[in-house]
């Protein structure tokens, strides 16, 4: 019985060989679609986005000191000034319309008498305009300001409190106070270094969270395996419209020979076009994938659980037409929940449960397990199970379907 | 009789490759005029010049007094075209086809609503006109496609192998319906690789092969061409037979040859089966018991054969 | 009966084929809706996904280090819970927070006494470094940086004035409090943060959502999908010989032609007004305010993506060579034009590209719709853009086109 299945398998396997269009869609696509969300996605993912000069309009209706050091100083030299680009605006409604035109990222006022509060220990504001669409850059100039603030206030707080204090406690008298000032603020500078409280940030235990090319060369993979699979599983109803499925039953060949023949190919298919996607990867956008030995089980169990759903897509269907536009129908949505698109630990809670039912979910977990560094199958355990677990279920189910026909 | 078709010269290159080399005939009104000719010879290109699908590369043809260059438009009213594609939307039924293609034929409102009605009875499809096509058997397609020639009561209609893949039965009912069709009135072109269908149909017939017309003529004159004539072998004692048969059959009128051989009379002729009631009359006025008659004429096959040596399902 | 009045038959037969396919309908209508909702559930304003979910263990329970839960409250995108710092260690390690900040006994204690303390910030790595809460925890430790360097600074100078050492632990102490004293009820240094946009007030408060990223993103994607597939359906027209069959009846060519791109635009406009019908009355999804400039958007739109399916459908012979070259015309110009993600988090060329296909200027001017609240005055330049790729694609399309 056997030896029929696999001739089965070697003549499905030559005619899908052949099949040069497959070749580039499957293997092309998801090379070029990995490449572009890398691409995309790793400066950011990492932390170290370089964003080109954001473009920042700024309104000076105070001209006092402290203005002139933002200005001047802050946003105009170093690394931050680098960071920036600049221009003025006369009234603050200018700097709000470019700002709403999306022309600059995000408008910065001083209003007047912000100096003038400054040194007199008044609170002070600013006004800062933000582009909804570049929210991430007005983001950081969101921050510069911010530290900007914090480094005047950790001055004038100092001095305006020691003056209020040793004035209260009669160490200093108000004259004195006043006289000493100046000095004071040439004094001040000693302290502002103090760090008062240390941040440690910590990673917590687990698994790295992968560079971007990384975690979309499993997800992508992982989805264009299962297009291919269901390109797969149209040749049985290919072979059933054009008549070569009839005449196969007309000789004594078992249907479950034909069955296991088809499947047979189609997990072979699976298992090498992820393997020449891992290889694909690893050599030209050098992606690690981890050890060899669980890669393999993993890409057998993924292959398995792909061709059990080709086959129940095949049942499914009923033409191979119909399977063309179900097959991406389930793919897709399936995908993006299982994480192929976003991180699954983005969503919440209850989607992150319906996701466990998707096919996608556990293969990036095994095969983002792996490349964090597992080394046993234990490791991998509960993705293999339930990969296994879902071929078996829709094996069956296909199958038994399908046999019906 | 005036010529209905009337193509001078026509010719069709594509990319350097000759299709249709220079061809000229004429279709006269109420005649059916076959095409003949294997795959390849050029036939659907002709039709599409006809059609005015394809343009011409050089020459041009007159149908109902129109130019196919100067006035395709007015051609296209004349004409009805039945494709060797099965041309019908899939997903919409028979009707809604009829429907579609009668207003593109621009006929509309209550007389597309009868002319409908009307070519579904022709083709005999009326009951299953709400049905999708899709659902259809492949000869119910091919006569929904003749269906569609017929919306606007054209002066011809041509027909591309119209019985490509079809079974038998469906066969014969195409075959009858457009042979009834043209008994009717309606001129018919009809092109085809099957001898017997043309021989069914066809008046006259021009026999194409790579590109041109190798002959043309009614089936008796193109039979005559081969040189073969009709053998006529009549069953019967040999004892019986005498000389006195032989030689009253050999002196009828059209009678080639007789020849004698152990149980059987073979006459040699050019009148064919005309000849039959005669050869009856003299074997009975002879006394000589018939007991089985067969006729085989030389055919357009062996015609194609004869002129370019190659078989017509080559 | 007129050359208009044919084309406008052929129009409504592509039509009404298109709506007896349920793959067409699936494609058009029913997978933009899924992914929306999807997107949605998982990005949008209702959903907890919005939030961050952040645990604060804080052993002191002093003010000061108080302070961090109530900065970090106070901000909507963090879903605070306060606990303790062993199931704070468990609610990380099985993924249910993204992050936990320890404040450890004895921190105000420190902070009184002039000495450094520490605070510590674990983040799950599978969700990557949590930028907001970082950068508030620093906003609280720089308020307590400031008192503290004024208790330091202020300790120092009574201790410089009196030559009395022993003053100092009380001076600074007094002085911590005054300063901290100072945050309230107004900070000494206030950034008022507006976001600019000309969208009415009641819809500004709005979370930048994916939702508003992604109604118009799908749409953009999926109606260039719909546009290559009709391109499908007149190559398959073409091979199966209707195309041909029409060339033999008395219509013109232009009206034939006229027809089917007619009939591709019309499908368009269906199933680009059911997208936001829906998308607006059903799933909440915001499409600006300015409906003149939304339809003219959509108009152009629209224009360009049928000329690209007819271009397209001009250029290619088989079904096959459609679906080789649909993910290159649909998915990955999305991709670059920003429909999958917000344009300014690539990088900077490939924001550049975005301008190279249609989807980019289509969504510039959703975005500016959508996110900006702008009118028809800023949606111009992006309307004039999508036009001229129209009229290129048609121009290359209509020249090319063979009807057998």
């Amino acid at each position: 019985m056997t030896s029929k299945a696999l001739f089965i398998a070697a003549k499905d396997l030559s005619i899908r060989a052949r099949d040069r269009r497959a070749l580039v869609v499957l293997l092309a696509m998801p090379m070029a679609l990995i490449f572009i969300l890398g691409l995309v996605f790793n400066p950011m993912w990492q932390g170290t986005a370089e964003f080109q000069r954001i473009p920042v309009v700024v309104v000076d209706q105070d001209q006092g000191e402290i203005a002139r050091l933002l200005v001047e100083q802050v946003l105009g030299t170093g690394e931050i000034g680098r960071m920036l680009r600049v221009d003025h605006a006369g009234q603050p409604a200018d700097a709000r319309n470019l700002v709403l035109r999306g022309r600059r990222a995000a408008g910065l006022v001083i209003p007047r008498g912000f100096s003038q509060a400054v040194m007199t220990g008044r609170p002070a504001r600013l006004m800062l305009f933000t582009d909804p669409a570049q929210s991430i850059r007005a983001g950081i100039v969101n921050s510069i300001v911010n530290r900007f603030g914090a480094e005047v206030v950790k001055r004038q707080v100092a001095i305006t409190v020691a003056a209020e204090t040793l004035i209260v406690e009669r160490i200093m008298t108000p004259a004195t106070v006043v006289a000493a000032i100046p000095s004071w603020l040439k004094d001040v500078e000693q302290f502002t270094g103090r760090q008062a409280v240390a941040i440690a940030e910590e990673r917590g235990s687990g698994p790295r969270f992968p560079a971007a090319i990384d975690y979309y060369a499993v997800g992508m993979g992982v989805m264009y395996l299962l297009f291919g699979v269901s390109m797969a599983s149209q040749s049985i109803l290919v072979e059933r419209r054009e008549g070569t499925l009839a005449r196969m039953r007309t000789t004594p060949t078992g249907s479950s020979d034909i069955i296991a023949g088809k499947l047979l190919a189609t997990f072979l298919t699976g298992l090498v076009q992820f393997s020449l996607l891992v290889l694909f990867t690893s050599v030209f956008y050098k992606v690690r994938w981890g050890s060899p030995l669980l890669l393999l089980l993993m890409i057998g169990a993924t292959a398995l659980a792909a061709a059990g759903l080709g086959t129940f897509l095949a049942a499914l269907a009923r033409t191979p037409e119909a399977v063309e536009s179900l097959a991406p129908a389930i793919i897709l949505p399936m995908s993006f929940l299982g994480g192929a698109m976003f991180p699954v630990y983005f969503m919440p809670p209850w989607l992150e449960y319906v996701s466990r039912l998707t096919f996608n979910r556990w293969a990036l977990d095994g095969f983002l397990a792996i490349m964090a560094g597992a080394q046993t199958p234990v490791a991998i355990w509960q993705p293999l199970l339930a990969l296994l677990a879902m071929s078996v279920v829709f094996l069956t189910v296909g199958a038994w379907r399908l046999r019906f026909r | 009789m005036d010529a209905l078709v009337a193509a001078g010269n026509l010719v069709k290159h594509y990319d350097g490759h000759a299709a249709v080399r220079g061809i000229s005939f004429e279709v006269r009104s109420g005649e059916a005029f076959g095409l003949l000719g294997p795959n390849g010879a050029g036939k659907t290109t002709t039709i599409g010049m006809l059609a005015c699908l394809l343009e011409p590369t050089s020459g041009d043809a007159f149908i109902a007094g129109n130019s196919i260059r100067r006035d395709p438009m007015a051609v296209r009213r004349a004409i009805g075209v039945v494709p060797q594609e099965i041309a019908l939307y899939p997903t919409l039924t028979a009707r809604e086809n009829l429907r579609f293609w009668a207003r593109m034929y621009e006929v509309a409102g209550e007389e597309a609503a009868r002319r409908i009605e009307e070519v579904l009875d022709v083709v005999g499809l009326r009951d299953r006109a709400g049905e999708r096509i899709d659902t259809y058997s492949g000869g119910m397609k091919r006569r929904i496609n003749i269906a569609v020639g017929l919306l606007h009561r054209p002066k011809l209609l041509m027909l591309d192998e119209p019985t490509v893949g079809v079974d038998p039965q469906s066969r014969t009912n195409i075959l009858e319906t457009v042979k009834q069709l043209n008994r009717d009135g309606l001129t018919v072109l009809y092109t085809s690789h099957y001898m017997e269908e043309v021989e069914f149909l066809c008046n006259r017939i021009a026999i194409m092969d790579a590109g041109q017309i190798i002959a043309m003529g009614t089936q008796e004159e193109l039979r005559l061409q081969v040189g073969e004539r009709d053998l006529i072998s009549i069953a019967t004692h040999a004892a019986r037979l005498g000389a006195e048969l032989p030689a009253s059959l050999r002196a009828l009128p059209g009678v080639d040859d007789v020849r004698m051989r152990e149980d059987r009379l073979e006459v040699l002729t050019t009148t064919g089966r005309r000849l039959l009631p005669q050869i009856v009359t003299q074997f009975v006025a002879h006394d000589v018991p018939i007991l089985a008659i067969e006729v085989r004429e030389p055919n357009l096959e062996s015609l194609f054969l004869h002129l370019t040596g190659k078989g017509l399902r080559d | 009966m007129t050359a208009l009045r044919k084309a406008w038959t052929i129009a409504l037969l592509s039509l009404t084929i298109t709506a007896r396919d349920r793959g067409a309908l699936l494609w058009r209508l029913a997978m933009p809706l899924l992914m929306t909702v999807l997107v949605g559930a998982v990005f949008g304003e209702g959903a907890a996904g919005a939030r961050t979910p952040v645990a604060v263990a804080d052993e002191d329970d002093s003010t000061y280090s108080r302070l961090f839960a109530e900065r970090l409250g106070k901000e909507p995108t963090v879903g605070l819970r306060k606990t303790t710092g062993v199931e704070a260690r468990a609610l990380l390690e099985d993924g249910r927070v993204a992050a936990v900040i320890f404040i450890p006994k004895g921190f105000a204690a420190r902070i009184n006494t002039g000495k450094d303390a520490d605070v510590s910030v674990r983040f799950d790595p599978r969700r990557g470094p949590p930028m907001l809460v970082t950068e508030i925890v620093r906003e609280v430790a720089m308020r307590l940086a400031v008192d503290a360097i004024a208790g330091e600074f202020t300790a120092a100078l009574a201790v410089r004035e009196t030559q009395d050492p022993s003053l100092g632990p009380a001076v600074r102490r007094r002085a911590i409090d005054r300063a901290d004293s100072r945050w309230s009820p107004t900070p000494p240094v206030t950034v008022n943060v507006e976001v600019a946009s000309a969208l009415a007030p009641d819809r500004r408060q709005r979370l930048p959502t994916g939702m508003e990223q992604a109604s118009p993103g799908f749409a953009v994607m999926f109606v260039m999908m719909a546009a290559a597939m009709s391109a499908a359906t007149l190559v398959v027209e073409r091979q199966n010989g209707t195309l041909a069959r029409l060339m033999t009846t008395p219509t013109r060519r232009a009206s034939i032609l006229g027809g089917k791109i007619s009939g591709i635009y019309l499908q368009g406009v269906v199933q680009m007004g059911i997208l936001i019908i829906v998308g607006w009355g059903l799933l909440g999804v915001n499409w600006g305010q300015a409906p003149a400039a939304l339809a003219l958007l959509v108009a152009t739109y629209l224009f360009s993506a049928t000329g690209l399916g007819v271009m397209l459908a001009a250029v290619v012979r088989t079904e096959a060579q459609v679906s080789t070259l649909f993910p290159v015309v649909t998915i990955i110009p999305a991709m670059l034009g920003g429909a999958w993600w917000p344009i300014e988090v690539a990088p900077r060329y490939m924001q550049t590209l975005a301008y190279a296909v249609p989807q980019g200027w289509a969504m510039t001017g959703f975005v500016n719709i959508i996110t900006r609240g702008l009118g028809l005055a800023e949606v111009l330049p992006q309307a004039a853009a999508l036009a001229g790729f129209g009229i290129a694609f048609f121009v290359v399309g209509i020249l090319l086109f063979r009807f057998e």
